[in-house]
C-alpha cells in the first residue's frame, strides 16, 4: 500500500518536513489546513485505520507540556508530559489510545524546537532538580524515530539542560541514536509483558528477546535504563513468566545503572473504555472489567499484582526504586 | 467473497448504466418515487439516480439512506464524471478531499485514505455550477461530491465512502457528445471500479455489527425489565463465549430467582482466568 501525508499548508516548506517525506517512497500528499480536519472527525474506524494508516505532519500550537496524573513518578515530585506524536505503529490489543483517538493515523507535530523551548523554562526554574518530563504517552517514543528523527533533536537539547530529568518509553528496538555516549538526565525505559502474552496481544512488538539484547547495548553505553511493567497482566500462568521475565530482564542490568521499575494493572477510564468495548466485544481480555469509584475501569486484580511484585521485584531492584501505579479501588 | 453491501449515489443514468448492469440491478417502484432507485434481487445493492448538482446529491443520499436496510457495513459510493485543466479524458481518479467554496463558505472533506492502490488519488474541487475555466491546474471539478459526502459522513464510517470521478473534459476536449463518451469511459473503467470496491468490501467484512444476544430463554423463566435486559445480554454474551451454551442453561435450571442467576454468571465470569 502506497503511504498517504497529510501535510499541514504552513509548514510544507520546512526542512524537516521535506526531509520526513523523504523517507518514504513516493508517497501521495494531501494538503490540509489543521490537521484536525482530518484527526478529529468523527465516524472514524480506528482498527481498520490500523491496517494502513496515514501520516499527518502538523505544528503544535501549545499546551507542549502537560502534568501527569497526580500520584504518576518514578522518584522526583513534579512530572510532566509531552507528545511530540498520537498513535503508535505497533498495534497493542489494551492500548488505550484506540479509546482515546478517533483516529489510528500518525500525527506528528515538527516544531520540537517548541516543547525543547518549554522545557528549557522549567529547567531554570527553581523546581528544575525535582522534575521529570515523560516522553511516550500518547505514543512510542522511538518506534517511529527512523521517520521523525526526533531523538536526535532530544539529544541535543538534553544536552544544554542540567537538572530536569527525561524519559523516553519505548518497546522498539530503534536505538541507532543513542549508541553514543550516555547522558545522565535521560533515562531509557522499556516496556515488557511476558513473551507469551506479547506475541498474541502486542502486535509488532519484537521478541523480549530482542529487545533486552538492546537493552544490554544501552547498557554497555552507559545509558541508565527503566523498566516498565506497566501493564502487568493476569493470564493463565502469568506467575511462572513473569519469574522468567525478572530474570531475563534483572540478570542483564547493574544496579547502578537501574534508573526503577514501575508496574500497574490495564485501566481505562471510562469513556475509553466504552469505545475499546465496542472494537473489541469479543476480546475476552476485557471480559472482568467492572467500573470503580474514580469511574476508572481494570480488572479488580490490583491487589494480587501488588502482592506478587512486592515480593518479587525486591529480589532484583532495589525497593526505593520500584513504584507502584495501582490505586485502591 | 463476503457479501456486497452497497449504496450507489449517481447523478445521471447514462453514468450508471454501465454499475446497473455489472451488479444487474433493477428499478424498484417505491413511492412517492422522488428518485429513481434500482436494486439487486439480494437486496444489498441499491442506487439511486440524484440528478445534477449538490444539493441533489445531498437529498439522494439521505433518501436512499431511509429506504434501503441500515447496515454497518454499507459501503456508500458517489461515481460521476468530471472536468479538468490538464487530466487525460477517460482517467479514472480515487479522490481523497473534497473542496467546496461559496460566497458564504468553504469547507474541506477528507475520505479515509486506507485504500490508496489500483485507483490513482486525487483530489476534486465541487462547484454549484458546471466550470469551464479550470482555474486550479491540477483539481477536478464536479458538481455532486460536496452534497454526497457531507450527508454521507454522518452516517457512514469514513472508511467506507467512496467517490470516483471519471475525467469527460478537459481544457483542450469539451464535453461535447457527453452520453456517448460518458456511457464509453464508464464501461472502459467498470472493472477498475469492482476490483476498487472489492477492496472496501474486504474492509467493510471486518467491521462486526453489534453483538446480539438473545435472552428468550432466561425471559422464559425470569421477568426481564428493560434495565436487565441489557445487563443479562451483557452477561450471558460473555459467558457463552468463555463457558457454552449448555452450562448457561444449567444455571439458569438451578436458579431460583433472576437475582440468584445473575450472581452465579457473574461469579462463573470472574473465576476466568484469560487463557492465552
Amino acid at each position: 500500500m502506497k503511504k498517504v501525508i497529510y501535510i499541514e499548508k504552513s509548514i510544507k516548506n520546512l526542512a524537516r518536513v521535506k526531509a520526513i517525506i523523504r523517507r518514504f517512497r513516493d508517497p501521495s500528499i494531501i494538503y490540509i489546513n489543521r490537521y484536525t480536519e482530518v484527526f478529529n472527525k468523527k465516524n472514524q474506524n480506528f482498527p481498520l485505520q490500523k491496517k494502513n494508516p496515514a501520516v499527518i505532519l502538523a505544528k503544535k500550537q501549545g499546551n507542549f507540556l502537560l502534568k501527569t496524573p497526580e500520584s504518576y513518578t518514578i522518584g522526583r515530585k513534579n512530572n510532566y508530559y509531552f507528545s511530540y506524536m498520537y498513535n503508535c505503529i505497533f498495534d497493542c490489543r489494551y492500548c488505550f489510545l484506540q479509546g482515546l483517538y478517533n483516529s489510528s493515523n500518525f500525527v506528528i507535530f515538527i516544531n520540537y524546537e517548541d516543547y525543547f523551548n518549554e522545557i528549557g523554562l522549567l529547567d531554570s526554574s527553581h523546581i528544575a532538580n525535582d522534575t521529570t518530563i515523560f516522553s511516550g504517552y500518547d505514543c512510542d517514543s522511538l518506534a517511529y524515530d527512523s521517520i521523525s528523527n526526533f531523538s536526535e533533536s532530544v539529544l541535543k537539547s538534553f544536552n544544554k539542560f542540567k537538572k530536569i530529568e527525561l524519559e523516553i518509553r519505548t518497546k522498539s528496538t530503534y536505538v541507532k541514536p543513542f549508541m553514543r555516549k550516555s547522558m545522565q538526565n535521560i533515562i531509557l525505559a522499556f516496556s515488557f509483558t511476558p513473551e507469551r502474552f506479547s506475541s498474541k496481544y502486542e502486535l509488532g512488538v519484537a521478541s523480549n528477546k530482542k529487545r533486552v539484547k538492546v537493552l544490554q547495548n544501552l547498557i554497555n553505553k552507559g545509558w541508565k535504563v527503566g523498566i516498565r511493567f506497566d501493564p502487568f497482566v493476569i493470564y493463565e500462568g502469568w506467575e511462572k513468566d513473569y519469574l522468567n521475565l525478572f530474570e531475563l530482564i534483572f540478570s542483564k542490568i547493574p544496579t547502578e545503572q537501574m534508573h526503577s521499575v514501575t508496574y500497574g494493572n490495564i485501566r481505562f477510564p471510562k469513556n475509553i473504555f466504552s469505545k475499546i468495548k465496542k472494537y473489541y466485544a469479543e476480546e475476552k481480555l476485557f471480559f472482568k472489567f467492572s467500573k470503580y469509584k474514580s469511574n476508572i475501569y481494570d480488572e479488580d486484580n490490583g491487589e494480587l499484582i501488588n502482592n506478587f511484585c512486592s515480593r518479587y521485584l525486591i529480589n532484583y531492584v532495589d525497593k526505593n526504586k520500584i513504584y507502584c501505579n495501582i490505586h485502591e479501588r | 467473497m463476503n457479501k456486497k453491501n452497497l449504496r450507489f449515489i449517481i447523478a445521471l443514468s447514462v453514468e450508471a448504466k454501465s454499475i446497473i448492469e455489472l451488479y444487474k440491478l433493477k428499478e424498484i417502484n417505491l413511492p412517492p418515487n422522488i428518485f429513481k432507485i434500482y436494486k439487486n434481487i439480494d437486496l444489498n445493492i441499491w442506487l439511486i439516480i440524484s440528478g445534477i448538482g449538490n444539493v441533489n446529491s445531498a437529498a439522494a443520499t439521505i433518501y436512499l439512506y431511509k429506504s434501503s436496510p441500515k447496515n454497518k457495513k454499507n459501503i456508500w459510493i458517489n461515481v460521476g464524471m468530471a472536468g479538468s485543466k490538464n487530466f487525460d479524458v477517460g482517467s479514472i481518479f480515487n479522490i481523497k478531499k473534497v473542496s467546496y467554496k461559496n460566497t458564504l463558505k468553504e469547507e474541506s472533506f477528507y475520505l479515509s485514505t486506507l485504500v490508496n492502490t489500483k485507483i490513482p488519488i486525487n483530489e476534486i474541487v465541487s462547484v454549484d455550477t458546471p466550470e469551464y475555466n479550470f482555474k486550479k491546474k491540477k483539481s477536478i471539478y464536479e458538481m455532486e461530491g460536496y452534497g454526497f459526502i457531507k450527508t454521507v459522513e454522518r452516517f457512514c464510517s469514513r472508511e467506507l465512502i467512496i467517490i470516483i470521478k471519471i475525467i469527460s473534459d478537459n481544457e483542450k476536449i469539451p464535453p461535447i457528445n457527453f452520453i456517448k463518451t460518458t456511457k464509453h469511459f464508464m464501461k472502459s473503467n467498470i472493472k477498475a471500479l469492482e476490483e476498487l470496491i472489492n477492496d472496501y468490501i474486504k474492509i467493510s467484512s471486518s467491521i462486526k455489527n453489534k453483538r446480539k444476544y438473545n435472552i428468550n430463554i432466561i425471559n422464559k423463566k425470569f421477568h426481564i425489565t428493560y434495565s436487565s435486559k441489557v445487563i443479562i445480554e451483557d452477561l450471558a454474551f460473555k459467558f457463552e463465549k468463555i463457558y457454552s451454551r449448555k452450562e448457561l442453561e444449567i444455571i439458569l435450571s438451578e436458579a431460583k430467582t433472576l437475582k440468584d442467576f445473575i450472581r452465579e454468571v457473574k461469579k462463573k465470569i470472574n473465576s476466568y482466568v484469560l487463557k492465552i
